[in-house]
């Protein structure tokens, strides 16, 4: 959005139906390097969908994705249905993201210290011994030294979550995707898991963030945009978008009558 | 062949133990052989019901061998198939001809199927978010399911996969009613000479006992060295 | 050599199935009146078989009506499996064995027996095309109770003859004590629960030969699946494998024994059991017969 920083996000007409319902009804937004984007919207307004078609976890009936200069692998067969045109583009495209979820997905058979180890051996090609260097640097930075042989069941929810956001770190990708990071903690938890999200952001990470922490939104992010019925309802600076000249349907969501 | 070194009812005991624990070689023998053949073709069974073609074949096999009991499965397979010319005149008689080999296979074929139950379930019991976080990250299918789907699995199964293991080792019994000379085909001898059944059956039972147990514990030390974080 | 498979498996397997499936329908336990409760295998044909309709016959059925007449006694036939026969009398369930059981010594240490009805040879069959068909001393009558010179060298004969080969023998503690103790290390021995197993695999080739009464081979290579077989080497008696079959009873049963007995004396002087053995056996079985 600033034009001298390059272009990590470009997302076009994002369309996507369950059946008969239409979830995404046409989504365009683009993110440069450096970009705190918060999504913000009601409950079923297709805000996760979104996420997820980003990285393809769902595949989008219409419309074009593009992330760090490289297209989707898309295609639609001859019903018009979505297909992955090629599965090595997808999984080249999906290790330039990371995805940070609610409920963290932690791999239950594996240590802290190799569940962060694990992309960047098994994916990127990295080295055992160094991935394990990194990733002892990584827990250090979410503050998890010393728990590098726990398993995930052992950690509080908090605790899981920032060894998750480790685990996105540690294969360094372009575009970071949060869905609701924050929603399966308890509230004392938040804190530890907003802070270090907000450290994140001051590195300059390009951070897509699916969320419900106003404050955060409106304090850390460069973006607000606002998701309604499966479309971009408004969007603007945090500035904008808590200020007086926001849309009066973002203000009703913001506070109900 | 009972009677002359025995002297009296310790002798006797003494005995009879002695020939028992010296069948239980070919006992251990055959349940290694099925648990290695049917764990293999389990895996086999629900890598195919992935597929449409490969399910429904699946499915076939385990609904005919869960479905019906092993002593006849084992009849089957050493009597029905040597009715059969082609196997009877085939390159393969002198395999199907052994008695060993025909409950092997008979057992094998029954267990797989129980087995790849098992392992069904244990790949639905998968929490579908942990596939979810290896797919974001952009890890390959082969990967995936090495790395994550298969470990997760195995874990998953273990418990209900050493129930089977036990019940498995207990049903080579049935191999002696085709003549093979395991523990309850040599105890069954023994019988037959001495007409003391009650003792008789009570060492092979004593026996099958031991071996349970050592294989439940055995079953544990994995589940433990897997899990480390599991009794805590 | 080939022979009809599944319905050789029908004949030979069907007879033992029904058998499991009748005995369910609870049969034993003596009832404390003067009901005989009579123990037979039902699958020794022809001493005792069991009809497709599940009711038994044979020589055995045939002659214990004849003994149980003649001691005024209400007798009943159950069959069941050899395995757990000896136990079935021991604890009471059943009175009496009638089963075409040889008298052994390893059994007089467990049984009392009666007075022998039937004296009858074991003797070596398999496939007519099996080397084993040319063993030598054809028809040659070896008593293990007269020991020499002369029977040495026939068993070395017959050692020489089965060395390597597998044997199937029926798991009842005469003919294959006998096989254990005196070929046990030449040949190798495959024990069976039933006859019916033991001739399919016979059948199949499986095996390479069985040692088997007499009695029971006669017939059995007259039927169409039978005649593929032959009887070779010699006819043998004595030893492990005992002098002639008679009825067992618990040891204290005494006045039951010598009740039997004397019916027993009575039928083979009037020449009841020469008249039953030509009729089911083809041959005159009864002790007393020269051969
Ligand atoms: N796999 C699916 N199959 C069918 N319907 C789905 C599926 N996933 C989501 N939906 C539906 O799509 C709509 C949008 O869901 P989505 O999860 O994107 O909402 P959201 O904005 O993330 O809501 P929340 O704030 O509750 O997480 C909902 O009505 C949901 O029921
Ligand atoms: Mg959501």
């Amino acid at each position: 959005m600033t034009e001298t920083r390059p272009t990590v996000l470009r997302a076009r007409g994002i369309t996507k139906r369950f059946g008969d319902r239409e979830v995404l009804r046409g989504i365009d937004l683009d993110a440069a390097r450096g970009d705190v984007v918060s999504i913000l919207g009601g409950s079923g307004s297709g805000k996760s969908t979104f996420l997820r078609c980003l990285n393809l976890l769902e595949l989008p009936d219409a419309g074009t994705i593009e992330i760090a200069g490289s297209p989707a692998p898309l295609a639609h067969d001859a019903r018009g249905r979505a297909r992955i045109a090629n599965p090595r583009a997808l999984n080249a495209l999906r290790a330039k993201t990371a995805m940070v979820f609610q409920n963290f997905n932690l791999w239950s058979h594996m240590t802290v210290i190799d569940n962060i180890a694990a992309a960047p051996v098994h994916v990127h090609g990295m080295a055992r011994a160094e991935a394990v260097a990194r990733a002892h640097d990584l827990l250090d930075k979410v503050g998890m030294t010393g728990f590098a042989g726990h398993w995930p069941r052992q950690l509080s929810g908090g605790q899981q979550q920032r060894v998750a956001i480790a685990r996105a770190l540690a294969t360094d990708p372009d575009l970071m995707l949060f869905d609701e990071p924050t929603s399966a903690l308890d509230p004392e938890r938040v804190r530890e898991v907003l802070d270090l999200m907000r450290a994140l952001a001051g590195e300059g990470r390009t951070m897509l963030i699916v969320t419900h922490e106003m404050a955060f939104a409106r304090d850390v992010s460069s973006h607000v945009v606002h998701v309604r019925d499966g479309v971009i309802e408004s969007m603007g600076p945090p500035a904008l978008m808590f200020g007086p000249d926001a849309s009066p349907v973002f203000r009703g969501f913001l506070s109900p009558p | 062949m009972m009677g002359e070194s025995g002297t009296g009812e310790s002798g006797f005991l003494a005995d009879t133990a002695l020939a028992i624990v010296a069948a239980v070689p070919v006992t251990l023998a055959l349940f290694v052989a099925c648990a290695v053949g049917a764990s293999l073709l389990a895996g086999v069974l629900v890598a195919a019901q992935q597929g449409r073609v490969g399910g429904l074949v699946a499915r076939a096999w385990i609904f005919v061998f869960r479905g019906t009991p092993l002593l006849l499965q084992i009849f089957m397979v050493y009597y029905g198939l040597a009715a059969l010319g082609p196997v009877r005149h085939g390159p393969l008689w002198p395999a199907f001809r052994d008695p060993l080999f025909c409950a092997f296979l008979a057992m094998t074929c029954c267990c797989s199927a129980y087995i790849a139950e098992v392992l069904r379930a244990a790949l639905a019991a998968i929490p579908p978010g942990q596939i979810e976080a290896a797919r974001a990250c952009g890890m390959a299918r082969w990967t995936l399911g090495r790395r994550i789907v298969v470990p997760q699995m195995v874990r998953l199964a273990l418990p209900a996969y050493g129930n089977e293991l036990v019940m498995m080792l207990k049903s080579t019994s049935l191999a002696s009613s085709v003549t093979v000379l395991d523990v309850t085909g040599v105890a069954q001898q023994v019988i037959a000479h001495s007409y003391r059944t009650v003792e008789v059956f009570c060492l092979a039972a004593a026996v099958y006992l031991g071996l349970t147990a050592a294989l439940t514990w055995l079953l544990r030390r994995i589940e433990r060295r897997l899990d480390p974080a599991g009794g805590r | 050599m080939a022979f009809s498979g599944m319905r050789a498996i029908a004949r030979f397997l069907a007879p033992g199935l029904l058998l499991v499936l009748g005995s369910c329908q609870g049969s034993s336990a003596p009832n404390a009146h003067d009901e005989l409760v009579i123990g037979t295998e039902g699958l020794y044909p022809p001493w005792n078989f069991t009809r497709p309709d599940g009711s038994l016959a044979g020589f055995e059925p045939d002659y214990l009506r004849v003994l149980c007449a003649r001691i005024h006694r209400r007798c009943r036939m159950v069959a069941m499996d050899w395995d757990g026969m000896v136990g079935a009398l021991l604890t009471g369930k059943i009175d009496v064995i009638a089963d075409a059981v040889q008298i052994t010594p390893e059994r007089s240490g467990v049984l009392a027996f009666g007075r022998p009805y039937a004296l009858t040879t074991g003797v070596i069959a398999t496939l007519r095309g099996s080397p084993l068909a040319a063993l030598p001393d054809g028809g040659a009558r070896l008593d293990f109770d007269h020991r020499g010179p002369a029977l040495d060298a026939k068993i070395a004969h017959l050692r020489n003859g089965l060395a390597g080969k597998v044997i199937g023998v029926e798991l009842s503690g005469a003919f294959d004590t006998f096989l254990n103790q005196s070929l046990g290390s030449a040949v190798s021995i495959r024990y069976y629960r039933t006859m019916g197993e033991r001739d399919l695999d016979l059948l199949n080739g499986r095996i390479d030969a069985t040692l088997e009464d007499e009695s029971y081979l006669h017939p059995l290579l007259a039927t169409r699946d039978g005649a593929a077989l032959v009887l070779a080497g010699p006819r043998m008696i004595g030893g492990t494998m005992g002098r002639g079959e008679a009825l067992a009873f618990r040891p204290k049963d005494n006045a039951l024994r010598a009740q039997f007995n004397d019916a027993i004396g009575a039928t083979l002087a009037d020449g009841t059991v020469r008249r039953l053995g030509l009729q089911w056996f083809r041959m005159d079985a009864s002790p007393g017969a020269a051969r």
